[in-house]
């Protein structure tokens, strides 16, 4: 499916959650009152003598209006505390979910064959993809499986059990985490969580019917008696509740699953890989189950079924494996390969990027026109993959290693930013020994050094790939590298656009973070809302490779009308940053479906000369990126 | 209906204190995660120190104590960071690290002094690149350690403040975290600048 479709489509499926979750809550209510209804008619005490009807109106009618009042206000306020603190835990986003599975941090320098094997190939499919790279957490489980979770690409995190990591081979690995990406890249990862809130809210009544019928045993037989029925109605109704609630969870996850499985195969051009996976499962012993407790009530957002269910047909959040097989591979003949137990040994030889299946094609240098390249929004392909490997191993050993390590990482964002200009750049310098810890400064000067010898589009990939390590810094050193690479942009008085949206980028792509959840909502139904905003942007980016002052109105009328607008001037005046900022923000608060043409009026008037240059598919990257587009590597002309 | 509002409230007060409870598990997690980042950074400095001394030892005649001490200090700090590693935040296994590190610093910087009077050894390119790898990784372990001791900060803090504080204790947070405190000393002797 198309990126921006699928954005909208999750966007709408939020508010139907919204509309069943209200639905749920009703239908609970209505049960509640009716088992009051029916507990006290029992304990009225009105044997057979009376017939039904007639005692059920009397005992109705006996049973005073605010009663139901309270009874609902019980009902509601009880789901919806429950169903608040879910949510509002979760806003800690991906990691929080990782952290209550009991997973564990993945860091380079710590990191075993396989640990940096799995590494790899979430940097490469994440590259491939056109988003920065999620931290990966490895949970210890036996069983073959993973999730992806977060509210949006920032706090997105891939999960990964060390069964996944070890059994598998490069490729099937590469399938499994091609999945997850899916999920990130679809929207699918929000909903995901909001359901979660929403279960544990329903799920809580029945614990809390099971705790009164426990307590009603101690509490002695005068007492006991109403706590007793009133936990059975609690229970049943809970359990009813769960039951619903499971219905809907299995409904919504699994046609996302075939779906994901199926942009497995798009994004690597491989069902060798994902099918093979899930083989591997079918014949493993422990299959792809999880033992944490904490992962049932979050079992939709795994790759495969985390518990065997039975009634397989209702509740299963993941379709039969024979049949996501068979979607994959019609020709199957539905034999498991025997997978050996756990061992710590595997092939060694695949660690890096390029056991890739060469017969792949290097990627060409594919005719861009800015359709194909919105296009390609969200949708990767086994060339971005290649493209990616390519970039990677192009990438300096030297700049890889300090994006891979938490204290270089920072140096290098603060190399990134420094003036071309040497007497700022000394300044700034100054300025970073001022305030960081020893050795900072030397580093960023060395850095600094090696970048000289790079181009645009390895820096972007740089800033890529050291996002999981910058998110390891504590909050007070976030703090201060936050200031200071807001600094480091306000001393450089020759700042231009590219350095101005990688600092854009390195702040959006943190805050969530550290700071929370606050995730971009919809303001804007129609591009015309937004109008000045576009043009604005295209105003900035008509600077970039045109000379003439001829040459840049012609690519800014062009950027206008590829984007459906009346021919406008292009502004007399150049747009200062902070212009450029407020439309940037204002624009990634469009409407899924407007934002193709915002891009698409972007590369037209950047590629107004036909081609792409290296420096300007940095910036489209940048610009997608900060739009929450994710666009995978364009091919530009002139980059190595 | 009384019973009702009860159990609201109740409700409401029961999350509340499981958020209480999570919280401290999570910021609990976090420090030991920022330990893990920590150790790798210690131990691979402690990895340098044997190449270190070994390379000195072709040039020092004298003052072979000094090396020794300093393999001893190396050891005893091995020792320390596998106690603290079982039990990040525990103050015993904290301070013995903090103690064993403070040793280790002061063996080195005497180290230091004692190559001073060897020219050939500074010159030599294998100690040169040694020492400045031993300096490029003090500056990281001191980021890692800075980012761990913030961590604990904010889990201590946490447990300190006024509803956390009356639960910490049942929950198994009774105690402070420790800090990984010692004096950050100067860096190891960098390799003379070459100017020309």
């Amino acid at each position: 499916m198309d990126f921006f479709k699928a954005q909208d489509v999750a966007r709408r499926k939020t508010w139907q959650l919204s509309l069943l979750f209200a639905a749920a809550i009703v239908a609970l209510v209505v049960i509640t009152n009716i088992f009051v209804a029916l507990a006290s008619l029992f304990m009225s005490g009105t044997p057979g003598a009376v017939s039904l009807t007639e005692g059920s109106a009397t005992v109705l009618n006996s049973i005073p209006f605010a009663t139901w009042g309270w009874i609902t206000f019980g009902v509601v306020g009880v789901v919806g505390t429950a169903s608040l603190y879910k949510y509002l835990r979760l806003r800690g986003g991906g990691r929080v979910v990782a952290e209550s599975f009991g997973g564990r941090l993945l860091t380079r320098d710590q990191a075993s064959f396989h640990e940096q094997r799995v590494l790899n190939v979430v940097e490469e499919m994440a590259i491939a993809s056109g988003v920065s790279v999620p931290p990966v957490y490895l949970l210890e489980e036996s069983g073959i499986n993973a999730f992806a979770a977060g509210h949006t690409v920032e706090d997105a995190i891939i999960g990964i059990n060390r069964g996944t990591i070890e059994l598998l081979n490069r490729e099937e690995l590469q399938g499994v985490v091609a999945h997850e990406f899916s999920h990130i890249l679809n929207g699918d990862m929000k909903i995901n969580l909001r359901l979660i809130a929403v279960l544990h809210g329903i799920l809580f009544i029945g614990l809390l019917g099971r705790l009164l019928l426990r307590s009603s045993g101690n509490a002695g037989r005068k007492n006991g008696m109403p706590l007793l029925v009133f936990g059975l109605g609690l229970a049943a109704i809970g359990y009813g509740g769960t039951f619903f609630g499971n219905l809907i969870k299995a409904a919504v996850s699994r046609q996302r699953e075939f779906l994901a499985d199926a942009a497995a195969v798009q994004f690597t051009r491989n069902p060798g890989g994902i099918g093979a996976a899930l083989k591997k499962i079918g014949g493993h012993l422990t299959g792809s189950t999880i033992d944490n407790s904490n992962a049932q009530e979050a079992s939709h957002l795994f790759f495969a079924a985390v518990a065997p269910s039975f009634m397989r047909f209702l509740f299963a959040t993941h379709p039969p494996l024979p049949e996501r097989i068979r979607a994959i591979d019609p020709r199957w003949d539905g034999n498991y390969p025997v997978v050996a137990p756990l061992s710590g040994e595997a092939d060694q030889n695949d660690v890096s990027g390029l056991a890739l299946d060469s017969s792949i094609a290097s990627f060409a240098e594919a005719a861009n026109t800015p359709d194909s390249i919105v296009a390609s929004v969200g949708n990767p392909d086994d060339g971005a993959v290649v493209r990616a490997q390519e970039l990677i191993t192009l990438a300096g050993n030297a700049l890889t290693q300090a994006a891979h390590e938490a204290f270089p990482a920072t140096a290098l964002m603060y190399a990134l930013l420094l003036s071309p200009d040497e007497t700022t750049r000394l300044q700034q310098l100054e300025q970073i020994a001022a305030r960081s810890p020893r050795g900072v400064r030397e580093e960023a000067t060395r850095l600094h050094d090696l970048l000289t010898l790079v181009d645009n589009v390895q820096k972007t990939l740089l800033l890529d790939r050291a996002i999981p390590a910058l998110k390891t810094l504590s909050t007070s050193q976030y703090r201060i590298f936050r200031q200071q690479i807001a600094d480091l942009v306000d001393m450089d008085h020759r700042i231009d656009l590219f350095e101005w949206m990688t600092s854009l980028k390195l702040i959006k792509d943190l805050a969530p973070h550290f700071l929370g959840n606050p995730s971009a909502r919809v303001r804007f139904k129609s591009l015309s809302q937004a109008r000045t905003d576009l043009l604005v942007l295209l105003a900035s980016l008509s600077g970039i490779g045109q000379i003439s002052s001829s040459g840049r109105h012609a690519a800014f009328a062009e950027g206008m009308r590829v984007a459906g607008f009346e021919p406008a001037n292009l502004p007399e005046k150049e747009p200062d940053f902070s212009a450029i900022n407020n439309a940037v923000f204002r624009l990634r608060s469009l409407a899924p479906l407007q934002k193709p043409k915002v891009l698409k009026a972007a590369v037209a008037t950047l590629m107004f000369e036909q081609l792409l240059e290296t420096n300007e598919a940095a910036l489209l990257h940048l610009i997608a990126g900060a739009l929450d587009c994710p666009l995978p590597p364009v091919a530009a002309h002139g980059s190595a | 209906m009384e019973m009702i509002v009860v159990l609201v409230i109740l409700a409401v007060i029961a999350f509340w204190i499981v958020s209480i409870y999570n919280k401290l598990v999570t910021l609990k997690n976090r420090f030991k995660n920022g330990f893990a980042q920590l150790e790798v950074q210690l131990k691979r400095r402690y990895d340098l120190i044997p190449n270190l001394v070994e390379t000195a030892k072709g040039y020092i005649k004298h003052e072979r104590e000094t090396l020794e001490a300093v393999i001893k200090a190396r050891n005893q700090a091995m020792t320390g960071l596998a106690h603290a590693a079982q039990n990040p935040g525990n103050p015993a296994a904290m301070q013995e690290l903090a103690g064993a590190e403070g040793v280790l610093g002061g063996a080195l910087a005497r180290l230091s002094v004692v190559m001073e009077a060897y020219p050939d050894l500074k010159a030599n390119a294998n100690m040169m690149q040694l020492s400045e790898e031993l300096t490029t990784t003090e500056n990281k372990v001191s980021f890692a350690r800075q980012a761990y001791n913030d961590q604990v900060t904010e889990y201590n803090t946490y447990r300190q403040t006024f509803p956390p504080v009356v639960f910490a204790g049942m929950f198994g947070h009774g105690t402070d975290a420790e800090l990984l405190d010692y004096e950050d000393r100067a860096e190891f002797q960098a390799p003379p600048k070459v100017s020309f």
